[in-house]
């Protein structure tokens, strides 16, 4: 009797671990905020997301500490952007994490790599800058690509967790509907803005003007990665007499003196676009992200 | 044409090895092996005639501050003036699955020098990577550093005064655990050979056996729990010892040789406040060590027969904090306050007290991009230096300064935290 009941109990036991396992979420580790934003809406209680940078944070420089480390060494699946923006920090978080499940596809996603790049070069050379040799890695900043990558990321954790794909697909055709209807509206809401040269600090900024249909007209940064210089101010200062750009454009991690001395210099307006989601009180998620920076952007018409 | 087809070729391999068509892995492995120079260069004056570097390291210690049997040679001994210290090639890169690969020559005054070559193993099993070949060891904090990412130019006085000018750097193995903890806890042993600086000398004496390797060895521990998305903290405990130690205190027409064991161990802590502005603006580190080292040695071999058999022990200790802060973007200032030999005492027959050292060092860093640097760095040093014959400790005083310019070329691989 006494047998039964402690096999009974064992059976349980071995019952109650593998079904806890079996619900266990798939822990996601995510380089930005915007691939948080992204993995969450597509995951929804399936995932567990943590996340290395905030908006605050320049992702060209993240320092690899043990606590990012960790988050690694504990994840299902890592989830960057690629073509080098993380080169500073990333390799060393997946080599001392030391955790085989991340090291390659399907456990590691890069985003860049589903999607074309823009301003890729035939011949890198570190005179001209902290650039990428795969193009420019902001990619996400372009909702169409962005839904690219919403796409590939669905999939992804379709492969990954197979006993929920039908989960995934259909969180994916939730956001893809949503994030259609939403770039229509913008779109409409930010055509008065096409054709307008904007200064930038960083060059990060290229996929979102794009898509708008704005010229980057210069940059505060003489090269990417280079703090402003005031030489290089100076003939700023000049270009903008001579044809005046519509705005001038920082993240929020960005240095603030030298889009502030140019602003005061020639009387455009510096606007501090969020970036990423977080980076302002209005950019919770990535709806909330692209329609504060497109109504912020609206608003630079007024600001003198 | 050739390239349309080469690269229809590679994507079609791509293509079959993973049933993803790129290759998604950390972009490291693009350029394979990755090939990078760095370039190290000071101008250094002192206002001893230029005997300070020479004064540190004959700095009083329980490890060879007697200087017998070392090989000398350090980043290169300093002249007033312009000096290059160091032009280093590093070629790294992935083997195969398993493992990863590292080289680096240093070219220092006309000698080429393989400061570390080894083998890692990648995802072996979860948390376990075990490296193989010459390294520097893992253990405290600033020992596993480049000096490319020293935030002062020079190496401290405490690891200069148990390991010499590179540090615990050995023939070996290294094994280490991360265990999936919700806070980060690293484990590690080491292997060394035993052929190293100061704490691992041998002596060359007809009379003396060198032990089979490995004869020294490394524990170390380390853990940083969490405290918030801005700041890390990390502590660590290490122990080295060493099995096989020789002196040689031989005064002609004497001879007197010993050998025994000697034991290390460490604590450190490193506080890493992370940049709120750009470029590292706001970026503060805190950083500190502390190394306590006991010796046992026998005297082996003496022309007096009485003295066989006799002990002779050492005790020593080092320590140096350091604050490194981001005032401006591509602008830090760091300071550095060190001190060797809280307890420096060698007991033969009598105590000797070897003395104490101190160093204040300034310094402020300038990085243009991030792949220079240019640092100003000025110390004031009071350095003990133990006369034999006298047995008194003397204490040397003066002001270094330093001009460096570091570069690196090509591939610039991560940094560690």
């Amino acid at each position: 009797m006494m047998k039964k009941i402690l096999w009974q109990l064992c059976v349980l036991c071995v019952l109650g671990v593998s079904s806890t396992s079996a619900l266990a979420d798939i822990r996601v580790f995510t380089c930005e905020p915007e691939l948080e934003a992204l993995v969450k809406t597509l995951g929804g209680d399936k995932v567990t997301v943590s996340v290395a940078t905030h908006a605050k944070q320049d992702v060209h420089h993240i320092q690899a500490r043990p606590s990012l480390i960790n988050k690694v060494r504990r994840a299902d699946m890592v989830v960057c952007t690629g073509a080098s923006l993380e080169v500073g920090w990333l390799p060393v978080l997946l080599k001392k994490g030391a955790n085989p499940a991340v090291q390659k596809a399907p456990g590691l996603f890069m985003a860049a790599e589903h999607v074309d790049l823009l301003g890729q070069v035939e011949v890198v050379d570190r005179s001209k800058g902290d650039v990428h040799p795969e193009g420019n890695p902001h990619a996400f900043q372009d909702p169409n690509r962005l839904l690219l990558i919403a796409e590939a990321l669905a999939e992804r954790l379709a492969v990954l967790d197979s006993d929920n794909k039908a989960y995934y697909v259909n969180r994916f055709a939730d956001f893809k509907g949503r994030w259609l209807a939403a770039i229509a509206e913008w779109e409409k809401k930010a055509a008065p803005l096409k054709g307008k040269g904007v200064v930038v600090h960083h060059k990060s900024w290229g996929y979102f003007l794009n898509w708008l249909g704005m010229n980057m007209v210069a940059s505060i940064e003489p090269l990417p990665g280079i703090p402003p210089t005031t030489s290089h101010l100076s003939k700023l200062v000049k270009k903008m007499e001579s044809e005046p750009a519509y705005a001038i454009v920082r993240a929020p991690y960005t240095d603030k003196k030298g889009s502030l001395w140019l602003s005061k210099r020639t009387n455009i307006c510096v606007v501090e676009l969020a970036y990423t989601v977080g980076g302002s009180k209005q950019a919770l998620d990535l709806f909330g992200l692209f329609d504060s920076m497109i109504d912020q952007l609206l608003e630079a018409k007024d600001c003198q | 044409m050739n390239k349309t087809i080469l690269s229809a070729a590679l994507a079609a391999t791509a293509f079959c090895v993973s049933p993803f068509s790129k290759a998604e892995s950390s972009n490291e492995t693009s350029f394979n092996p990755k090939i990078s120079v760095i370039l190290d260069g000071v101008y250094y004056s002192d206002n001893k005639d230029g005997n300070g570097i020479e004064h540190i390291e004959e700095m009083s210690g329980i490890l060879g501050s007697h200087g017998h049997g070392e090989d000398e040679h350090g980043h290169g001994e300093l002249e007033r003036g312009f000096n290059i210290r160091e032009a280093e090639l590093t070629l790294s890169g992935t083997v195969d699955p398993l493992l990863d690969a590292w080289m680096t020559v240093a070219f220092s005054n006309g000698e080429t020098e393989i400061e570390e070559a080894y083998v890692e193993t990648r995802a072996l099993t979860s948390g376990w990577k075990i490296k193989a070949g010459k390294f520097l060891s893992g253990i405290g904090y600033h020992n596993e550093q480049h000096l490319h990412s020293w935030s002062f130019s020079d190496q401290t006085l405490a690891h200069q005064t148990f390991f010499g000018d590179h540090g615990l750097v050995d023939s070996g193995l290294q094994v280490t655990y991360l265990p999936a903890t919700p806070i980060y806890t690293l484990v590690g042993v080491e292997l060394f050979q035993g052929e190293q600086d100061k704490f691992g000398a041998l002596v060359d004496h007809d009379d003396l056996e060198e032990d089979a390797g490995p004869r020294l060895s490394t524990f170390f521990a380390k853990i940083a729990p969490e405290i918030s998305t801005g700041s890390e903290l990390q502590l660590g405990v290490s122990v080295v010892r060493n099995a096989q130690h020789q002196e040689d205190h031989s005064e002609d027409p004497d001879v007197e040789v010993l050998e025994g064991d000697i034991l290390l161990w460490g604590l450190d802590a490193v506080f890493k406040k992370l940049p709120t502005g750009s470029y590292g603006e706001g970026g503060l580190t805190l950083q500190a060590e502390y190394f306590n080292v006991k010796k046992d040695l026998t005297i082996e071999v003496a022309s007096d027969a009485d003295e066989l058999g006799e002990e002779v022990t050492g005790k020593q200790d080092a320590f140096y904090l350091q604050a490194v802060y981001g005032i401006a973007p591509r602008w830090s200032v760091g300071a550095r306050y060190e001190k060797v030999g809280f307890v420096n005492e060698v007991k033969e027959e009598s105590t000797d007290e070897l003395g104490d050292s101190r160093r204040v060092s300034l310094a402020a860093t300038w990085q243009p991009t991030e792949y220079s640097k240019f640092r100003l760095q000025f110390a004031r040093a009071d350095i003990s230096e133990f006369d034999e014959d006298a047995g008194l400790a003397k204490s040397e005083k003066f002001n270094q300064i330093y001009l460096q310019y570091n570069v690196s070329l090509g591939a610039h691989g991560a940094h560690q935290f």
